[in-house]
């Protein structure tokens, strides 16, 4: 039976020596996605994929994967692929040996996919590792990921090293595999321009912790940016949760959840929609703003939240 | 599709761990072979100079055969001595060589986290590879070492095979050592994340674990022990001798140079020893036991591998990337 999460943690939290990576973090991703995770570096987000593909133990908290999967299990081994960052693999080796290396590592294991995809691509096959083009080894490191015939594919930071052109390759590559498999896809990326096109659900993590989780359509639709006068800003500040302010002598612009209707300002106020880049920006700025769906998400008292 | 996992067998895991490591044993391959070349040429010089010199099969106990000895060891004793002490010092660094690499490069490179997320999982790959490899090594090693044990023998001629030179260079004891080094390494490697580190430390375990089993090795089996009513030199099996003490007429243990002491000197030592009731005792492995030293010495350096090896495999069940 499918899995109706293919991340589900609460209370995780991941410290190296004295410094907390991860930090409370309560998510639950639901399959059928390509998720975006996004934030600064040092955000936590190879941490969380790390968790989730069994490679780091928690300090704290729980994390299950497609389900009830425990990350590292054999049997989420066996349905999750891993694309790690910079797509480390043996530089000495060749790629027919690497596609050998993984049909004996797995138990899923589909070889004449992946020698298409590397064919399709003109990758040789005899050619070492390490003489590769940075894009040709992304391309290998997703061929042998998608060899496994993985339920849950996740990517850390795979387009991070890679120029346009490969980038659009390698997008291309993963989003026909999404359609032809169903499979769930979570990747990192620092490229928040360029995931309006290939991911609906959005993750964003802050300081080590989850500032946004949401469909992006929702997300997109459910923020307006209100543009107005300073001297009304306060009144509309108090009625509705403000994401990002800004005020700048006697016009304020404020990021607002509305809920997905338009703000109930008064006609002074001009009201737009806001693009992904500006709503993930806006929130990594705002550090104590978060945009979670109940009842998994964290809210504080505190916290500047709409609750759904 | 089924939901039944099944972890791929042993046997793949083994394939997939050979084709990784692969580049390193053919380097192994080809460090071993040029060896082999060397010792073979040397040795044959070695064997044939010993022959020449006459001292080989004579009775050392002949002034003439220590002569000829003497004039063997004059050509060849440096040659012999050089390539011994290697051996004996850094014959177990061939280990780390292999070792070190084997967990440290992986976390250096980050091939990690594709090797521990594929199906097989990381602890049965780092079985995989530590078994592999350490298998081509130990009988890569021992192919290496019944060579070396040839090339050495001529300076067991007249020291017998305890000779701790020789006795280190034999299979059982050279393979053992080796992998106690390679284990030693992966674990280092493992732990620090850093191949030369890893490195350093095999090639300095290589030495000490070699200090260790000299000052060990005696003590394997119980030693005999022989007593003489001279001075002169008593045996000619080529035992190994540990140790000479006296006893007086009524018993009681003293030491040899308190019965030249009482006798004044050699001679009237040796009178008190034939005439005065005085005993010289020794201590002594006999060479008859060489065999069963020499795999005392391969079973704890290769169980204390086996220990270090199953330490490496539980950091790695428990070390987080």
């Amino acid at each position: 039976m499918a899995a109706d999460t293919v991340i589900d943690c609460a209370g995780l939290g991941r410290r190296y020596r004295r410094t907390w990576a991860l930090r409370d973090c309560r998510l639950a991703v639901p399959a059928g996605h390509v998720v975006a995770l996004v934030g600064p570096n040092g955000a936590g987000k190879s941490t969380l994929l790390g968790l989730a593909a069994g490679l780091t133990l928690p300090t704290e908290g729980a994390i299950t994967v497609l389900g009830d999967q425990v990350p590292g299990s054999p049997r989420a081994l066996d349905r999750i692929g891993f694309v790690a960052q910079n797509a480390a693999l043996y530089p000495g080796l060749r790629v027919r040996d690497l596609l050998a290396m993984g049909r004996h590592l797995n138990r899923r294991w589909d070889d004449a996919r992946a020698r298409a995809h590397l064919d399709g691509l003109g990758i040789p096959r005899d050619r070492r590792y390490g003489r590769l083009s940075g894009g040709q080894q992304a391309q290998v490191s997703l061929a042998l990921a998608l060899a496994k015939r993985p339920e849950l594919l996740l990517l850390d930071e795979p387009l991070a090293a890679l120029d346009p052109l490969a980038r659009h390759d390698f997008m291309a590559v993963l989003l026909t595999a999404v359609a032809e498999d169903g499979l769930s896809v979570v990747f990192s990326s620092h490229a928040v321009n360029e995931l309006r096109q290939s991911c609906d659900y959005l993750v964003v993590l802050g300081g080590g912790r989850v500032q946004v989780a949401g469909e992006v359509d929702d997300l997109l639709g459910g923020h307006r940016m209100l543009t107005g006068p300073t001297a009304e800003a306060d009144r509309v500040a108090d009625r509705l949760p403000v994401v990002r302010d800004r005020r700048a002598g006697a016009q304020s612009h404020l990021l607002v959840r509305t809920g997905g209707v338009d703000a109930p300002v008064s006609d002074g106020w001009r009201q737009q929609r806001v693009g992904l880049e500006e709503l993930v920006l806006a929130y990594l700025r705002e550090p104590t703003a978060s945009a979670l769906p109940g009842p998994r998400g964290a809210v504080r008292p505190n916290e500047k939240v709409l609750l759904p | 599709m089924s939901s039944l996992t099944l972890a791929p067998p042993r046997s793949a895991v083994l394939r997939a761990a050979g084709l990784r490591h692969r580049p390193a044993l053919r380097t192994l391959s080809g460090v071993l072979a040029g060896l082999l070349l060397v010792l073979a040429v040397t040795g044959y010089r070695l064997h044939a100079g010993l022959e020449r010199s006459g001292a080989q099969g004579c009775d050392m106990a002949l002034r003439s055969c220590n002569e000829h000895w003497k004039d063997f060891l004059r050509e060849y004793g440096a040659e012999l001595a050089l390539g011994g002490n290697l051996v004996y010092f850094l014959g177990g660094a061939l280990g780390a060589f292999l070792g070190a690499p084997l967990l440290a490069r992986e976390f250096e490179h980050g091939t990690v986290r594709f090797a521990w997320t594929q199906g097989a999982g990381r602890t049965r790959w780092t079985v995989g590879g530590l078994v592999l490899v350490g298998s081509v090594l130990a009988v890569a090693t021992a192919l290496t070492a019944v060579v070396l044990d040839w090339w050495i023998a001529p300076l067991a001629v007249h020291g017998g095979r305890f000779t701790p030179l020789a006795f280190t260079s034999a299979p059982p004891a050279l393979v053992g050592r080796v992998l106690l080094v390679f284990a030693l390494s992966a674990l280092v490697g493992a732990v620090l994340r850093r191949t030369l580190v890893a490195v350093g430390v095999g090639v300095a375990a290589s030495v000490v674990t070699t200090l260790v089993a000299e000052s060990l090795r005696f003590h394997y089996r119980a030693p005999l022990e022989d007593t003489l009513h001279t001075l002169a030199q008593a045996s000619l099996d080529h035992r190994w001798e540990g140790g000479l003490w006296v006893t007086d007429p009524a018993g009681e243990r003293l030491g040899l140079g308190r019965l030249y002491d009482l006798g004044g000197d050699y001679y009237g030592a040796q009178k008190l020893l034939s005439e005065g009731g005085y005993s010289l005792h020794e201590s002594y492995q006999p060479d008859s036991r060489y065999w069963t030293f020499q795999f005392v010495e391969f079973g704890w350096t290769a169980l204390l591998a086996v220990a270090l090896c199953a330490a490496a495999v539980w950091w790695v069940r428990r070390r987080a990337v």
